[in-house]
């Protein structure tokens, strides 16, 4: 191999997997920068940021949609959409609520939240999968569906005596640290060992980038994206229970727009919408940038009703600095291999003379 | 060549089967309810569909087109909120009207320049804009309702010329103009080619961008429109008007048969879908059914139908697989 081709093979590899590599590598640091620019405005601006407690209230409104947007992430990068969670959510809130105002143990009442998250999920996977739906289509009317029953179950009253117990998860402290946090901490400690260490992880990103090809390399595709839609339908569960511990029980509003909660803090964290790409971590990072536009709005007494057009204004943004630097990355990409036409032939010749 | 892309015949029998099953819903409704088939109660049906009508020939053509605008109901939001304080700052109504469906028209400018031009992804793009414009009208509107002071701001949207409503009416000429566009003008050719194959259509000499960027005006200043109809009905601009709004074009176009993945899709479709969707709604409302029920019925209707046409498909594909198959081990 070194005989046949000492330059261009390396040369090759060189210049293409930089500008893989880097545009994850790219968005994360920008991702970081912005969100270093922004906590540095924020605490010039207000003496109020840059608190213990402030800061712990940053995290603790984000740790919902950055648990459940660790999954989701993984289901976008599969080249799937989730756009059920928002109802999930709802739905396992109602039912554990429901449950637990009934005088079912917070455990049982908890357990049967998340058992309906994944049975939505399954769902989902069912008729994605075996039915042939689209994933959008699919999710978007099981979204109208669970937020129907999550009324439904609830009658649409809101539900307020919660036993003790049921705060733990979503307003409890460990030690110092609140429970939530923790829990978010947690979910992308796992998932990004899941992204980064297992087959799941890999086989997600496979049949994202091409599913056809995946499925001829003995990729088992359909299993993958099985998978990751009822672990997403889990979490978002669990994330129901979260959110009503928050609460202090069941409100009609719950998961109202949380669906595009986490698809924006995904897409800011680097998440292609096409699949292939995504990082776990970048969606915590686009989760808290978000998290400290909102609290930073908040801070300085900006109306709410600026916040949603701020938030629009940032995500269009993002996407658009998202194509620029993909535009620019594929200018590169074809620049060098049109610059280097020997590369083409020499590797077919290398794979040749291996074997 | 152009004025004969080959239309499947599947899909004038999905619309058959469309028209069945409306005919159904509407059969089971008028049994349940007798309100339901009295010129009231058509009258009422006509006129929840008509703004959704008013949207979605446009919005047909510009998913044929493989676009998406998630937008729409923002729009109808701030177009109302333009319109009414304008129309209150003494400017005459046909010029009130007007500057809704410019404003609704530059939104679809921004967005189809994001898309054709800039190259980011569509769904983002438009909601990204959904945001904007639905921040922007809370802020212009504060959260309260803007009352429209001209007694005669109502009358589109309440006004009857002889049997039929004027709302009705002004939906139906939006539909024509965008029929118009669809069957008999290159436009409607250039969304298909563009949908099904944008790489192809600019190679044989489609304005690949040019109609995308005009689809997405199009269906934003039809937004523009539908907002006007919308605060005209209300006599007043509401910020949280048309909100859920895109869903219910979407499902109308997609209990239609247009594909989400651009292409395939006739307003005609739509227009039926829409009809399905709202005689569903309304006759629950008359015999009461609670509007959560409603809500999980719609999800049941949605899923139905998308994935009955999964199923057709993939049997309508199953003997071309089979010769393909045979091909090959041959």
């Amino acid at each position: 191999m070194t005989a046949t081709s000492p330059a261009t093979v390396p040369s090759m590899v060189r210049s293409l997997r930089p500008a893989r590599v880097g545009i994850m590598g790219q968005k994360v640091i920008i991702n970081i920068a912005i969100l270093a620019a922004i906590w540095i405005v924020l605490s010039i601006i207000t003496p109020r940021f840059l608190t213990v407690e402030n800061l712990s209230n940053v995290f603790r409104q984000i740790a919902v949609v950055a648990t459940v947007g660790t999954v989701v992430t993984l289901v976008m990068v599969s080249r799937n959409f989730d756009l059920s969670v928002g109802g999930t959510v709802a739905l396992s809130a109602a039912v554990a609520t429901t449950l637990a105002d009934g005088g079912s143990p917070v455990p049982v009442a908890m357990l049967a939240g998340v058992l309906t998250g994944l049975i939505i999920g399954n769902a989902n996977g069912f008729l994605i999968l075996v039915v042939g739906i689209n994933s959008v289509i699919t999710t978007l009317g099981m979204m109208y569906l669970t937020q129907g029953t999550a009324l439904l179950v609830t009658h649409g009253v809101p539900i307020y005596s919660m036993p003790d117990g049921y705060e733990i998860v979503g307003a409890g402290y460990l030690g110092p640290v609140p429970a939530p946090i923790i829990i978010m901490l947690l979910a992308v400690l796992i998932m990004t060992f899941v992204e980064r260490r297992t087959l799941l992880g890999r086989y997600a990103r496979a049949t994202g980038s091409n599913p056809e090809a995946a499925r001829l390399t003995g990729v088992p595709t359909r299993r993958v994206q099985w998978i990751l839609f009822a672990l997403a339908g889990a979490v978002a569960g669990w994330g129901g229970i979260m959110i009503s511990s928050r609460a202090g029980g069941f409100f009609a509003t719950v998961g109202e727009g949380f669906e595009f909660q986490v698809i924006v803090a995904a897409v800011l964290g680097g998440t292609s919408l096409l699949g292939g790409e995504g990082l776990v971590f970048g969606t915590l990072l686009g989760a808290l940038i978000v998290g400290t536009l909102n609290n930073g709005m908040n801070l300085l007494g900006v109306p709410t009703f600026w916040q949603t057009a701020v938030l629009g204004t940032t995500l269009v943004l993002a996407v658009v600095l998202d194509a620029m630097l993909r535009r620019r990355a594929r200018r590169v990409a074809l620049k060098v291999t049109q610059g280097t036409p020997a590369a083409n032939q020499s590797v077919p010749q290398a794979g040749a003379s291996e074997s | 060549m152009l004025a004969r892309v080959p239309r499947p015949s599947p899909a004038a029998a999905r619309q058959l089967v469309n028209l069945a099953a409306l005919l159904i819903i509407m059969a089971i409704m008028a049994s349940l309810s007798p309100e339901f088939l009295t010129t009231d109660g058509i009258a009422n049906l006509l006129r929840q569909v008509a703004v959704v009508i008013t949207v979605g020939g446009f919005f047909t053509m510009l998913m044929v087109a493989g676009g998406l605008d998630l937008s729409v109901g923002a729009v109808i939001a701030l177009a109302g909120i333009v319109s009414v304080s304008l129309s209150n700052a003494g400017l005459p109504l046909p010029a009130a009207f007007a500057a809704a469906i410019v404003v609704g028209a530059g939104v679809g400018l921004i967005n189809g320049f994001l898309v054709a031009v800039v190259g980011v992804n569509a769904l983002i793009v438009t909601l990204g804009m959904m945001y904007v414009a639905r921040g922007l009208s809370l802020v212009a509107g504060e959260g309260r309702a803007i009352a429209a002071h001209d007694p005669g701001y109502a009358w589109l949207g309440n006004g009857m010329a002889g049997p039929v409503a004027v709302m009705v009416i002004a939906g139906l000429i939006a539909l024509v103009i965008a029929l118009i566009l669809e069957r008999r003008l290159l436009f409607g050719r250039y969304t298909v080619l563009v949908g099904t194959n944008p790489k192809a259509a600019r190679l044989s000499g489609t304005p690949v961008r040019g109609t995308l960027i005009a689809a997405f005006v199009l269906t934003g200043a039809a937004a523009g429109w539908a907002g006007v109809l919308f605060s005209s009905r209300m006599g007043a601009a509401v910020s949280k008007a048309g909100l859920g709004f895109e869903f219910d074009v979407i499902i109308a176009a997609l209990i239609g048969g247009t594909s989400l993945f651009g292409g395939e899709g006739r307003i005609i479709g739509t227009v039926l879908g829409a009809l399905i969707v709202g005689s569903a709604t309304t006759g629950m409302n008359m015999i009461g059914v609670e509007p959560f029920v409603q809500r999980v019925m719609l999800g049941v209707v949605l899923l139905s139908a998308v994935g009955l046409d999964a199923i057709v498909r993939s049997r309508r594909d199953r003997p071309v697989r089979r010769v393909t198959a045979k091909v090959a081990q041959t």
